[in-house]
């Protein structure tokens, strides 16, 4: 019984030295931002999931607007079929037009098979300033959707 | 075996020291991170993730020193089964995440390579905290 509260009084000291010298590192080392309730907000705006859907799960529903981040000629060339174009250099100036569309639905945003990343960016760009319910990236991007025999379309969209 | 307990002992956590350490680097990226895995209610997020570095560092330091080495070890096994709770969790449920285990120096995504990372870390942290107390120098002096 002793050994076992000397153990919990332990781990409760280790605990405590801990968040005291995460406090220390917070208030010393230029983080103080960390507390103001602007950074605050706009951490808990960041902390929306981000999803990685298959094309194959993507086909299966309906609900999910896919958007294809890729540039306008890659676009052109041939894209998801249904999918809404919003180059990633100019995503402000295309929300502007987008938003209303994308408001409060799950979106999945594609790119190229070496861009997840830049897919990404998009995906929590738009979680961040479109108001989308649910955002998410295409596994395995374009190259992926294509592979899997899924319908595509030519030209803009 | 007392042998193998103490060094799977340092091996985690000379794990936890450097994962805090870089975290600590990055607060805000940990937040964030943490936050991504959606397992957490909202308003831990924050204060979990300013903490989180500061008690890694503790915890590694105290396996690697040898100090209150049971109660640091049984602290350890619960981190490890806590991530691998977050990770499974992603991984369910098709999260694109970025661990951030160890800050923004090292990007691992929760995906199978990084489940049998958690696997193998709740592992050694079990054996270590099942000896403990058996095998470090600091123990074996009876302190």
């Amino acid at each position: 019984m002793t050994r076992s509260r000397s153990l919990l009084g332990h781990a409760l000291a280790l605990i405590g030295i801990g968040i005291a010298l995460s406090l220390l590192r917070a208030i010393a080392f230029a983080e103080p931002a960390l507390f103001r309730p602007s950074t605050v907000l706009s951490v808990l705006r960041e902390q929306k999931p981000l999803f990685a859907w298959t094309p194959r799960q993507l086909a299966d529903d309906d609900d999910v607007i896919v958007v294809d981040c890729r540039t306008a000629q890659e676009h052109a060339v041939l894209h998801p079929t249904g999918a809404i174009h919003m180059p990633s250099q100019e995503r402000e100036k295309a929300l502007v037009e987008l938003w209303p569309r994308l408001r409060g639905r799950r979106v999945a945003v594609l790119a190229g098979a070496s861009d997840i990343a830049l897919a990404r960016d998009v995906a929590a760009y738009l979680a961040r300033h479109a108001g989308v319910a649910v955002t998410g990236t295409v596994r395995g991007g374009f190259e992926a959707w294509r592979d899997a025999g899924l319908p595509c379309a030519h030209g803009g969209s | 075996m007392p042998r193998l307990a103490f060094l799977m002992r340092l091996a985690v956590g000379s794990v936890l020291l450097v994962a805090g350490a870089l975290k600590a680097g990055s607060m805000e990226n940990t937040v964030t991170s943490i936050g991504r895995f959606d397992v957490l209610p909202h308003w831990l997020v924050l204060p979990v993730g300013l903490a989180l570095p500061g008690i890694e560092v503790t915890i590694g330091a105290a396996l690697l020193c040898g100090v209150m080495p049971r109660a640091a070890a049984l602290l350890a096994t619960c981190f490890a089964a806590t991530f691998l709770v977050f990770v499974v969790a992603a991984m369910a449920r098709d999260l694109d995440v970025e661990c951030g285990c160890f800050g923004e120096s090292v990007l691992l995504r929760a995906n199978g390579r990084l489940l049998a990372f958690d696997v193998a870390l709740l592992v050694a942290a079990t054996v270590g905290c099942l000896r403990a107390g058996e095998g470090s120098p600091h123990e074996a002096s009876g302190a």
